[in-house]
């Protein structure tokens, strides 16, 4: 009961932190039986509230000890029947580490009645480039239940891939690959005598396989923006309100390609290269200067298409105008206090969203509350109290989705009106853009056909 | 290549001018003066299916979803006589009788009367009037501004909801609460300018008819359920309490019974339903006939 109360309030804060959530392969994760997922670990709490909203079965949470000490958090980690480890960086502040046998016990008893684990390897929320190197605690868990139950239940190992458009921001994207999951017990069977650190390293392989890792900051932005350009396709953005859904897993699997093209270009051609990279962010930079969004480069400039698009905008935004500020108006003092709480509280990009989450939920309800009250007070009637309780929810999505839509539709009339005032400007970023769009799928059928014919090494 | 299966949309729109064609030749046969009403069907079924047979299995033509709602929209208004002639029962004591079993032996249209007179009857008539400009616009926005396979989806769960709609409109012909239980009312409606607009736009059509279904509960709850399903929940929480309030306002301006809001919404839900499997067996069929 309490966990399906939490579970339907973490949605519900996520809903509100996040513009929108994806998830990919939750076919992979089995309705019933032993389940241990085994994610990478980048945005702190949200992490495991990400995998536990996304799925109907009940998850069992891990978390480090050192949480207890969290006022907000004790309570919870009780009720939600939290396993706790003892990390060894910790013991500073109490942690245990002799008692992590006892968590062990209680995975692998967890898993013995059929439930699902989720374990982050990494031990550590962090905002690095790539993963950090894993622990081998969710291997051991899995090899302790495998072990002690060779014939029982087999144990399905499902890593997945934690992705965030930009974590700390507001309304932004987040999204879940379940990728393929592993039989333990078949490859116990194969591997009979593998120990912790080898099913560590296949678990790190196919976690990395989920998501997108780079060598150094810099990368990220450079990937980041050549993937954006690749994935306009030198085509126009689809209408606003049709933009498919984030496909995180195509993403990942882009960059992939991206790395390994790199790699193969900078072997024998490093200038070019870095010439090749230099226009990526110098376009960026200039993309960037203008305020457009590369998704918004090719924007059909019709007059046509435009006066729809004015009419369908105005229509949806005069019609949930009023809606919009009812559910504004109420949320604001709740909201006003969370980000203030939110602000102090946050001292790196890794808990913003995490803070939001967990000190939303209580000041939201708190706020809510008390304006119930208010309204049972000022009309005498707990009827109109119940209306307007009702109305708060319902009101604060509608002011969530009208904000975002908003949001979309002056970047697209001002991008309309920029290249319309501008056309010089627009044609020349659209000639750089097919140019290098050009260049880089000629690289990329250059790459294709020496993968498949390597040069002779003579 | 013209495929030889008819489009969803097309059958369901041809169902129901075909229906009235027969039910009219009947009422002809037996003696009913309708000549004139049963060519203007007979021909409306005979323009369409020429429509059809010409736009064939085209995915999203916006000329097929122009044709459907003409066909409609025209019945809408030609139905409304033509029912009370061609068929010799009225619905409205059954439909009474049903809402009074709904209600426990009330009626539920007499349970809202007294809000006609206070200041709610203004609110309820403006939402009752923003039905047809919700209803356009939706239309509008569902033949211009959606991906073909969707429009198709519309298109076709508009004609769907409608063919049903008209089979209540034929089968169980009913002038509502405000025929029907005229004498039981007690207290005036103070709606306003826009309830006098209403009246004005009721008596331009014949009058009140076509009590079951609502099509204004129907139509515009398929609306908002069709933006629900597709991509622009924002739209439909916008107008979900229009919608809600459209339903009041049909109890307290008194042109509906509860059952008729009842059947609005199984019906609504049923049209997207079937659109929804309609439109994916055909996107299955089709991609196996390029695939050959």
């Amino acid at each position: 009961m309490i966990y399906r109360v939490m579970r339907a309030l973490w949605r519900a804060a996520l809903f509100a932190f996040f513009r929108r959530v994806e998830v990919q392969g939750r076919a992979n994760v089995p309705a019933r039986g032993p389940t241990l997922i085994v994610a990478n670990h980048t945005n702190a709490f949200v992490d495991p509230l990400l995998v536990l909203t996304r799925l109907r079965r009940t998850v069992t949470l891990t978390a480090k000890s050192t949480l207890r000490k969290n006022p907000l958090l004790a309570p919870l980690i009780r009720a939600m029947h939290v396993i706790e480890f003892h990390r060894t960086q910790d013991v500073a502040e109490g942690a245990d580490p002799s008692q992590n046998d006892a968590a062990l016990t209680a995975c692998a008893a967890r898993l013995a009645e059929g439930g699902c684990i989720v374990v982050f390897p990494e031990g550590v929320s962090h905002s690095d480039p790539r993963m950090r190197p894993f622990r081998t605690g969710a291997a051991r868990i899995a090899l302790a239940y495998v072990d002690a139950h060779p014939s029982g239940p087999p144990l399905a190992l499902v890593p997945a891939g934690l992705h965030f458009e930009a974590k700390e921001r507001f309304r932004s994207a987040a999204g879940v690959v379940f990728g393929e999951r592993i039989d333990l017990h078949a490859w116990r069977r194969e591997n009979p005598r593998a120990d912790a650190r080898a099913l560590t390293e296949l678990i790190e392989r196919r976690i990395g396989g989920l998501t997108a890792n780079y060598e150094a900051e810099r990368d990220v932005e450079t990937f980041a923006r050549a993937a954006e350009l690749l994935e306009t396709a030198g085509a126009p953005p689809p209408p606003l309100g049709q933009e498919p859904a984030p496909d995180f897993a195509a993403q990942v699997a882009l960059v992939h390609r991206l790395q390994e093209g790199r790699e193969w270009l900078a072997r024998g051609r490093r200038g070019e290269l870095e010439a090749l990279e230099e226009r990526v962010r110098a376009f960026a930079r200039r993309v960037g200067r203008m305020g457009v969004a590369p998704a918004e480069l090719f924007l059909p400039m019709e007059a046509g298409r435009a006066a729809f698009f004015v009419f369908r905008e105005v229509e949806l935004l005069l019609a949930g105008a009023p809606l919009f500020a009812w559910g504004w108006i109420n949320a604001l003092p709740a909201y006003a206090v969370t980000r203030a709480l939110v602000r102090m509280t946050s001292k790196d990009r890794d808990h913003f969203a995490s803070n939001a989450v967990f000190l939303g939920i209580p000041v939201f309800l708190l706020f809510f509350a008390l304006q119930v009250g208010a309204v049972a007070a000022v009309t005498g009637s707990w009827g109109w109290a119940a209306v307007y309780a009702l109305s708060l929810p319902y009101a604060g999505a509608v002011a969530l989705l009208y904000r975002d839509r908003a949001g979309v539709a002056w970047r697209r009339l001002r991008t309309f009106v920029l290249f319309a005032r501008y056309p010089a400007h627009r044609r020349r970023l659209v000639a750089e853009a097919e140019s290098l769009l050009a260049d880089l799928h000629t690289l990329a059928e250059e790459f294709e056909r020496a993968a498949v014919h390597p040069p002779s090494p003579a | 290549m013209r495929s030889s299966t008819l489009h969803p949309a097309d059958a369901a729109t041809l169902l129901i001018p075909g229906v009235v064609s027969v039910t009219l030749a009947v009422a002809v046969a037996a003696g009913a003066p309708l000549g004139a009403s049963l060519a203007l069907h007979a021909g409306m079924l005979a323009a369409f299916a020429a429509l059809a047979w010409r736009i064939g299995a085209r995915e999203g033509a916006v000329t097929r979803g122009i044709a459907v709602m003409a066909v409609m929209f025209t019945l809408y208004t030609t139905l409304g006589h033509v029912a009370f002639a061609a068929v010799p029962w009225i619905a409205d004591p059954w439909l009474e009788a049903a809402d009074r079993a709904l209600l426990l032996g009330r009626s539920p249209v007499l349970a809202v009367e007294p809000l006609a007179p206070t200041g709610w009857a203004k609110p309820l008539s403006f939402a009752y009037a923003m039905f047809i400009p919700y209803l356009y616009v939706s239309i509008l926005l569902s033949l211009v501004g959606r991906p073909p396979a969707e429009r198709d989806e519309f298109v076709t769960g508009f004609a769907v909801l409608y063919a049903l709609s008209f089979l209540g409109y034929l089968f169980l012909p009913a002038r509502g609460p405000i025929v029907q239980m005229a004498g039981a009312f007690t207290l005036p409606i103070e709606g306003g300018a826009f309830h006098r607009i209403i009246v004005r736009s009721v008596e331009q059509v014949g009058g009140p008819h076509g009590a079951f279904p609502s099509l204004h509960v129907g139509a515009s709850l398929f609306a908002t359920l069709f933006d629900l399903r597709h991509r622009n929940p924002l739209r439909a929480l916008i107008y979900f309490p229009l919608v809600a309030a459209i339903a009041l306002a049909t109890l307290v301006l008194r042109y509906h019974y509860a059952v008729d809001l009842v059947a609005a919404l199984a019906l609504a839900l049923i049209a997207v339903h079937i659109a929804r499997i309609a439109i994916a067996r055909r996107g299955g069929a089709a991609h196996a006939v390029e695939a050959a």
